[in-house]
């Protein structure tokens, strides 16, 4: 998609607009009527105020004041009891608004091809499209602020102009600078951005090495602290310099364009006067005006700064609408279940990532028979993690069919590629939720199998005193939101468990065993044999011990498969995995 | 503007921001000074514009308003020409400038004022943050303060230090300011009427400010809740939900709709809460405006007798309303606002008090090699147990390691290996028992000085997203190129350094700009290549194969044994293949070390370590 196409602004809010008055229609009308009331009461007063000053100015005796003063600041405090409704619903339709469109994107999150979140630009394009919600939701309730101011400024023009034509000229004398001066800064202020944003992006990370968990114990180590320190100030000394040399040009401009206002105004005053001294006004009109007057400079500042507000975030909100666009590959419905299971044949299949040319997988022919536990060895990169995910029908092949019973995975619905398939995956999460979330969440559907739970806990190795202590199965795992951390090996017992309490007929485990300690390492891949008997089983290790286990092993080398066979034909053969077994062993022989 | 007082490179930030976080207690007023600090010739010059505009717009605008009003109605009656109308015109222009004009002043003295936060207290926040004894790091209360005190109780992500509280309170307090000139200064010019307006004006902004604050402190802990909750809300919308690591898991286990109820209800607990905080805070503003308004009334009907009997012109009547109602907006607004965020920043300078007050370490920024030679570190009977938990990792661990000798340490997954090389490495102090070095306690050891000691790949390695070269020698680049090259070679990323569009000078992941992506096990090897390059006396490793393919590991094995030659070095692993080159093992067994000694006397002793040794070489074994 090219930059340049940008939506419009109004494009994008109109679209912004239609998802709400969809996901969140009652907060939205709710907030344009409150707007509109409130818009009339602007207007009586308005209306009022002016006549009260009329009378005030007029010869007619005080004592008749006092009913029209008491009118006048009945409707104030009227107004104001409206504002005490609108602000408040404008937070609630806020929220309302985010939370719709939130829920928009994690639809859509649940609904793309898991390939669409595998590439560095996939990570922007989501990281923008998260922005985008937020953006959308400040964009719509800083385009409808003005809108509503919009009647009182044409109630104000129109009663400048019945006075005097020449009067209402002010108006455009006010705006006029305004609208430059947004304009000006809309178009530096992309420039700056453009400019500045690698800047600030590097003062953040570098702020993130001297004080994030992450980055903390290491840089203290390597005694770094110093040295990103006084990169860390540079960076700040160079964005400060570009930052300010934009900010005073951009606020000498505005200086001069203020001037033009002062102008407009003091023109004003002076043809106020002249009205009043030629008898066109009385005091009270000429009040007025000067209250008007002062009344739509205010006005044209905070409506103009909303529009800008507004506008601005039209472009980060685009950004949501365009990954709402986005294509959803394979539909979600339910589709073949049975024939998604049995027997796995792969015919001529390449696979390429999105926006990276070398296959990560290529000219790969296969058969396997349900209930083979297949291993998958090879050097890091060699494609290990890519070939099982498209046995499983997780990626669909760029090239060539992969086919799980009779079924193309193609043509395979989400639904039915799910069902009956389960993983451990290298990346294992640790969600920050309860210990029983962390299980249940393969198969949500039996979350209330507390029986489920425990065996699937115990099958994974999770020590048991984790959910004997108070809160049992439900202690939250998360060291943010309270409660206890795990060690990462922990984390991967309970990733195994999770993986196992989904019920499968094909598991994918790659690399399960990374951060566990052997003794246990062994128990794993034993109890683990035990649950797999009749199901498929796809491994990807690098414990080439482990792979023994299975009855057959595919050695990959730059995404082939270039042996196949059982762990003794393997050695036998003296190749590849000959190789990597005898050099692993060797540190296990001691004289 | 104050450019050259402002832009003065800080030539020894280190020891301004020694003194500006080191336990010094902070006010409102100390606060304040941070910006006057920081920023003096700007944050002068916008609060003067501030004051000036709440005269210009106060007690001046009223009396130049019935100037102008009495000369144009005299214009009128044709007692004076119409030239004379020119004085009050450019008086009240005048007074106009001064307000349109102090937007302009404040958003120039704003860009400057957030500029010298950004030097100064941004700047000296972080190194503080950067200082802080490690334990802070691990405890969830500190995390919260500090994210607080970086970005505000809202902790908006976006939200940088120079625009936080420490801003925002200055804003607020010249706002204050101007806003009391405002509105006393409105109530002195009609005192000119009758004495009372005074008191009476006193009365009523009085309970406002009050108002405000009392709100403002509830304000402050509720946003906290409220800031918590949304985080939680953030955490699963953004990671589970919509995340791109979860993806995987995410389609194949199908728990969005799950998941999407689970945030739902955090997330319209959210919504609720900041809606009905809302409604009462402006149901507050809005009875305070309420009474503004009836004063307001009251004075124009109170005016109305002296009106007609001529004790006050026209001119006088019309320009005093005029200004009393400007005024009433601010005064309902504003004044409940200000003083309710003045309440709120207060409650900040008290969490930036305890900011300041955390422990830091000493010298924790920089490396200094070793002066002496290495000789031992040595374990006396160390107990630890994690700050806030009783349940004790190690109990009582008593061992030595010798210099030039290399040392295993293995176990079960949560024995307390990483523990160990924790606090050999001063990251936190012992519970109970002694560390020494060379004999010396631990604590006695500056950090500076332990880091020349210790090179090491940590299982959770950083991945720094800077140049190749950074992320092997994070410090100047002096006379250490060879060395960077050296260690880039022995970890084996020779090749892969040399591919590179700019060699060890490219920047690697998504942060500067053409950074290139590299697998996990290359981030691994820059890790140990990092350990190298410090000319370390000792090196820990902790997991450092746990990424690598087999042949990879293999190699590493047989590298690292060469390399290591002569150094004193700690391995951590759970393959166990790994204590070939270990001159002596060490087995952690529930916190506390159940054996030790070489392979052989191990496997003699059939215990723990030989236990998990056959049961991970059988799997090796008759090939």
């Amino acid at each position: 998609m090219k930059r340049a196409d940008r939506p419009s602004y109004l494009r994008v809010l109109g679209t912004v607009i239609g998802l709400l008055s969809r996901r969140a229609p009652l907060p939205l009308i709710a907030q344009v009527a409150v707007g509109l009331v409130l818009m009339g009461a602007n207007v009586l007063v308005f209306f009022l105020l002016e006549r009260l000053m009329s009378q005030v100015a007029g010869s007619g005796p005080p004592e008749a004041l006092v009913g029209p003063i008491l009118v006048v600041g009945a409707v104030i405090v009227m107004r104001e009891l409206l504002e005490v409704v609108a602000d408040p619903l404008a937070v609630y339709l806020g929220g309302k608004g985010s939370s719709a469109l939130t829920e928009a994107l994690s639809e859509k999150a649940a609904r793309l091809e898991v390939v669409e979140f595998e590439t560095l630009a996939a990570h922007e394009r989501l990281e923008l499209a998260k922005q985008g919600v937020d953006a959308a939701v400040s964009m719509l309730l800083a385009f409808l602020f003005p809108v509503f101011q919009l009647t009182l400024f044409v109630m104000a023009a129109g009663y400048l102009f019945s006075l005097s034509p020449l009067l209402a000229l002010v108006i455009p004398l006010m705006f006029a600078p305004r609208i430059a001066s947004h304009l000006i800064h809309g178009s530096r202020y992309y420039r700056l951005e453009r400019k500045t944003v690698p800047l600030l992006r590097e003062i953040q990370y570098l702020e993130l090495c001297l004080v994030d968990r992450e980055y903390f114990k290491e840089t203290r180590i390597l005694g770094a602290g110093a040295y990103l320190l006084k990169r860390y100030r540079a960076a700040i000394g160079r964005f400060s310099a570009a930052r300010w040399r934009e900010d005073a040009r951009l606020g000498g401009i505005d200086l001069g364009l203020n001037v033009l206002v002062l102008i407009g105004y003091g023109g004003s005053f002076l043809l106020a006067a002249l009205l009043l001294a030629g008898g066109s006004i009385t005091v009270g009109g000429f009040a007025v005006v000067i209250y008007a007057v002062s009344r739509l400079m205010r006005m044209t500042q905070a409506v103009m700064g909303m529009l800008g507000t507004s506008h601005r975030s039209s472009a980060t909100a685009s950004h949501l609408l365009e990954f709402l666009r986005l294509d959803e590959g394979r539909p979600p419905g339910a589709g073949a279940v049975a024939a998604a299971t049995g027997n796995l044949t792969v015919r001529g299949v390449a696979f390429t990532y999105p926006g990276s040319d070398p296959d990560a997988v290529g000219g790969v022919d296969l058969e396997v028979g349900r209930g083979t536990t297949l291993a998958l060895v090879g050097a890091n990169g060699a494609g290990k993690t890519t070939l099982a995910k498209l046995l499983l029908g997780l990626y669909v092949p760029t090239a060539g069919q992969v086919t799980r019973g009779r079924v193309d995975t193609r043509e395979t619905s989400r639904a039915a590629i799910r069902a009956a398939t389960s993983a451990v995956f290298q990346n294992y999460q640790r969600y920050q939720m309860s210990l029983r979330d962390n299980v249940i969440l393969a198969d949500a559907g039996a979350a209330g199998d507390e029986e489920r739970v425990l065996k699937a806990l115990r099958a994974g190795g999770v020590p048991e005193d984790l959910w004997q202590g108070p809160g049992g199965l439900d202690v939250m795992l998360s060291r943010e939101f309270g409660s206890r951390d795990l060690s990462l090996g922990q984390w991967q017992r309970l990733a195994i468990a999770r993986g196992l309490f989904r019920a499968h007929d094909t598991i994918l485990l790659d690399e399960p065993t990374a951060s566990i300690d052997p003794l246990e390492e062994q128990a794993v891949y034993e109890r683990f044999l035990q649950i797999a008997a009749g199901r498929t089983a796809i491994i990807v290790t690098h414990r080439l011990a482990s792979a023994r286990l299975a009855d057959r092993i595919l050695v990959l080398d730059g995404g082939r498969i270039v042996e196949d066979g059982t762990h003794e034909q393997l050695l036998a053969r003296r190749g590849l995995y000959h190789r990597m077994f005898t050099a692993q062993a060797a540190w296990y022989r001691r004289s | 503007m104050g450019a050259n007082a402002d832009s003065e490179p800080r030539p020894s930030g280190a020891v301004r921001s020694r003194r500006r976080f080191a336990g010094r207690r902070y006010s409102l007023l100390r606060g304040l000074g941070i910006v006057a600090e920081d920023a003096p010739v700007a944050a002068a010059i916008r609060a003067s514009a501030a004051l000036a505009a709440g005269a210009a717009t106060g007690p001046l605008l009223v009396l130049a308003t019935e100037r102008f009003i009495a000369t144009a109605l005299d214009v009128a009656g044709g007692e004076l020409p119409f030239a004379a109308i020119a004085a009050p015109v450019v008086m009240l222009l005048a007074l106009f400038a001064v307000e349109v004009l102090q937007t302009a002043v404040r958003s120039l003295t704003d860009a400057r004022i957030e500029m010298g936060l950004r030097r100064g207290f941004r700047t000296d926040l972080t190194a503080k943050r950067a200082r802080l004894e490690y334990r802070h790091l691990e405890s969830p209360e500190t995390a919260d303060l500090l994210r607080r005190v970086a970005a505000g109780p809202q902790m908006e992500s976006q939200t940088t230090p120079e625009r936080g509280p420490v801003k925002q309170a200055f804003d607020d307090v010249i706002g204050l300011a101007a806003v009391a000139v405002r509105v006393i200064g409105i109530a002195v010019v009609l005192a000119r009427l009758s004495w009372w307006i005074v008191p009476v004006v006193l009365a009523v902004t009085v309970p406002f400010v009050l108002l405000g604050i009392r709100g403002g402190r509830r304000a402050y802990e509720l946003e906290r809740r409220v800031a918590r909750r949304r985080r939680r809300a953030e955490y699963l919308s953004g990671e589970v939900l919509q995340g791109r690591d979860s993806a995987a898991e995410r389609a194949l286990f199908g728990y969005s709709d799950y998941v999407q109820s689970r945030w739902r209800s955090v997330f319209e607990g959210v919504v609720r809460l900041e809606m009905l905080w809302n409604a009462r805070i402006w149901v507050r503003f809005k009875s305070a405006g309420g009474v503004a308004i009836a004063g307001i009334v009251i004075a124009m009907l109170a005016f109305l007798r002296p009106l007609q009997s001529g004790a006050i012109d026209v001119a006088f009547y019309v320009a005093a309303v005029m200004a009393l109602l400007q005024a009433e907006r601010v005064v309902a607004q504003e004044l409940v606002q200000i003083t309710s965020r003045i309440a709120q920043h207060r409650e900040f300078f008290r969490d930036l008090t305890t900011v300041s007050e955390l422990a830091e370490t000493r010298r924790a920024l920089t490396r200094r090699p070793p002066e002496g030679v290495f000789r031992s570190i040595e374990f006396v009977a160390v107990s630890f147990a994690y700050p806030g938990t009783d349940a004790p990792v190690l109990k009582e661990v008593s061992f030595v390691l010798e210099a030039g000798r290399h040392y295993a340490l293995v176990g079960a997954n949560g024995a307390g290996k990483s523990t160990i090389a924790k606090l050999m490495l001063g990251l936190y102090p012992p519970t109970g028992g002694e560390i020494l070095i060379d004999g010396k306690p631990i604590a006695e050891w500056p950090q500076d000085a332990r880091n020349g000691l210790f090179g090491v790949v940590f299982q959770d390695f950083a991945r720094y997203s800077l140049t190749v070269r950074d992320n092997v020698a994070l410090r100047d680049r002096g006379s250490d190129d060879a060395l960077v090259a050296a260690s880039l070679q022995e970890a084996g990323l020779g090749e892969l350094v040399a591919g590179l569009p700019r060699g060890a000078d490219t920047p690697l992941g998504k942060v500067l700009a053409g950074g290139v992506d590299i697998s996990g096990g290359q981030w691994q090897r820059l890790a140990l290549a990092r350990s190298l390059a410090g000319a370390a006396p000792v090196r820990i490793l902790d997991e450092p194969t746990a990424a690598l393919d087999p042949l990879a590991e293999s190699e590493l094995y047989h590298s690292y044994s060469q390399v290591a030659a002569g150094l004193t070095t700690l391995f951590i692993s759970h393959r166990l293949g790994s204590t070939k080159i270990a001159d002596r093992i060490l087995v952690v067994d529930d916190g506390v070390i159940g054996e030790s000694g070489t392979h052989d006397e191990l496997m003699r002793r059939h215990g723990r370590y030989a236990q998990m040794f056959a049961a991970q070489r059988q799997w090796y074994e008759a090939g």
